[in-house]
């Protein structure tokens, strides 16, 4: 399958969404189109949870509206796990309903030191993909 | 009318630190008076100059509050127990 | 009624790679049965347990999710826009550290993981770090209430120590909240605490209290017990009431628009014959028992357990070790949350007797 190419500001980015949410989970998306990343859309959490995230209904409505306009696709959809591991969990897993896009998620586990991991979730199957940083 | 009257810990230097007595009534303001000469001064703790019962301190026949019964003339059988609760706050009430 | 239906990437393999589809229907309800029929793949993912549309799946007609409008039941009128979208969702679980630390309480079959989780996500504010706000937060913290607010603008005294749990001798003279937070955080580092440092007023309260889910009164005067019992009922918070005298404690809950603490004593006793704290002595045990109930009626109140206190008020005596109840109520001449309110805003509460605030009636 296509690689995704995904500029580093777009990591730094979900880490500092991640930071800046913490303790609770953020979550995101990233548009884009032929396996580019062109625009990383912030989301509101709707759980306001630190154990669920769900991007609030109408965010997600408006999103989709504006990468359907641009003739974007959800190229990956992000989230952060605050205290455990950069890994799908079995919630994860379950609810992943968008088996086209990377599900990448940000772990502040190791406060000081932040990780980024990226997975291919298609009927209950996690498959970690190797992310591809690109300069613009 | 012989009730039980549970005494809060504030009151008790006045009934000799007894935290229940007795008293007879047939209504709550007749169980005060009998209570008062039994035990002098427990009366003005209790009610105001006009004779009400003070703000800060609640008084219940069988767990319920009288200002939701009858207030003083709240009538009273054989049995009955009438609890005398104030406001505590750390400070309380001398 | 010919509506057009957005059909998102996920589901286009069950339309024919197909964005758009027509549809046909008088309400949603209709249209989706129309969709079903028509592409039963599609339908297969729009069918959930007893025929109910899923929870993962979000539906909107001309931009609005349908439960702000009729749910199923909104009609559709002819060129509307129907789109049907999974949601983004998921979540991290305890970690193996965090199954450990709780796992007594997450084997009780009404807490498990849920309950832990909703626990973890709670905030719980505590105002006073003294001898009810000690034990109340410290069971509260090594239960996992995720977020602790603690209210105290005082500085350690060596003669709190005689029974305020949350510090430790080498804290006198530092700020209570510190020392709190530092003893949360030995305890549990899953807790955040946020401090503050200051005395809860007029200005302030309604800003704190309104972020957080449950409030613990520990406060050891009529004027903030008023203020607290005030912000929280304005603000629509659970409020867990407590309070202690000599070898009596009190302790309640109340829950806004079931009575509060106005109702329950209209006017607190007049300032000159309530003899300040440090007058009136007590064992520490006192408010180590309150305290440690207030705890559990706030974690009763997040996990949805057993019956409140709401309703109740439970008088303890010490000396005889017994436990008992009477009924509280609303009063519908409340002035704060009765049928005519006229308390609708926080007011002045120094020397409450003699305030407007006071009570209804000025005697």
């Amino acid at each position: 399958m296509a690689m995704l190419a995904i500029e580093q500001r777009y990591i730094d980015e979900m880490i500092a969404h991640a930071r800046q949410e913490a303790p609770l989970e953020c979550c995101g998306v990233l548009g884009g189109r032929d396996g580019r990343v062109l625009k990383l859309f912030r989301a509101t959490n709707a759980e306001r949870s630190r154990y669920r995230y769900n991007i609030d209904s109408q965010e997600l409505f408006r999103i989709n509206r504006e990468c359907e306009e641009n003739g974007w696709q959800f190229l990956g959809i992000y989230h952060s796990h605050p205290d455990s591991e950069a890994y799908p969990s079995p919630t994860d897993v379950g609810l992943a309903f968008w088996p086209e896009s990377l599900y990448f998620i940000v772990s502040l586990r190791d406060a000081g030191n932040p990780e980024v991991r990226a997975f291919r979730i298609r009927d209950g199957e996690i498959t970690e993909e190797e992310i591809e940083i690109v300069r613009r | 009318m012989s009730v039980t009257v549970r005494i809060p810990t504030a009151l008790r230097k006045i009934t000799a630190d007894q935290d229940r007595v007795s008293a007879d009534g047939g209504s709550l303001s007749e169980c005060i008076d009998a209570l008062e000469t039994s035990y002098p001064g427990l009366k003005e703790r209790l009610c105001d100059e006009s004779g009400e019962i003070r703000r800060f301190v609640n008084v219940y026949v069988n767990g319920e509050d009288v200002r939701f019964l009858q207030g003083l003339v709240t009538p009273l059988k054989d049995g009955d127990e009438v609890s005398i609760v104030p406001a505590v706050a750390g400070g309380g009430w001398a | 009624m010919a509506v057009t239906v957005y059909i998102p990437a996920p589901f286009r393999r069950l339309t024919n790679n197909r964005s758009y589809v027509e549809g046909h229907g008088q309400t949603v309800a209709e249209l989706l049965d129309d969709l079903k029929a028509r592409y039963p793949a599609l339908g297969d993912m729009l069918q959930g347990e007893g025929g109910d549309l899923p929870s993962h799946i979000s539906i909107y007609v001309n931009n609005q999710e349908i439960h702000s409008l009729q749910g199923e039941a909104t009609p559709l009128k002819d060129g509307d826009e129907v789109a049907v979208i999974p949601v983004i969702a998921g979540g991290q679980d305890l970690t193996s550290e965090q199954m450990l630390r709780y796992s007594r309480q997450i084997m009780i079959p009404d807490v498990g993981v849920a309950g832990q989780r909703k626990l973890l996500d709670a905030r719980v504010l505590v105002v006073g770090a003294g001898g009810l706000g000690s034990p109340a937060a410290v069971y509260l913290a090594a239960a996992g209430v995720g977020t602790l607010g603690i209210v105290d603008s005082d500085e350690l005294d060596l003669s709190n120590l005689q029974r305020q749990i949350l510090h430790h001798t080498p804290d006198v003279g530092r700020p209570k909240v510190e020392s709190a937070q530092e003893t949360i955080a030995r305890y549990n580092p899953d807790v955040r605490v946020i401090p503050y440092r200051e005395r809860l007023d007029a200005a302030n309260a309604l800003e704190i209290v309104g972020q957080y889910d449950v409030v613990v009164g520990a406060v050891d005067n009529f004027d903030t017990r008023y203020l607290l019992n005030d912000a929280s009922y304005l603000a629509g918070k659970p409020y867990v009431d407590g309070g202690v005298f000599l070898f009596e404690g009190q302790v309640t809950v109340f829950i806004p628009g079931q009575g509060c603490y106005r109702c329950l004593f209209p006017a607190p006793p007049p300032a000159e014959v309530v003899p300040k704290p440090s007058q009136v002595g007590l064992l520490g045990t006192l408010p180590g028992v309150i305290g440690v109930i207030e705890a559990f009626e706030a974690l009763k109140l997040i996990l949805g357990l057993g019956e409140s206190l709401a309703g109740r008020l439970l008088i303890f005596d010490a000396l005889a070790m017994e436990f008992r109840q009477v009924r509280t109520r609303r009063d519908p001449q409340c002035p704060l949350c009765g049928d005519a309110p006229t308390i609708r805003e926080l007011g002045e509460y120094k020397a409450l007797s003699s305030s407007p605030l006071a009570g209804r009636d000025e005697g």
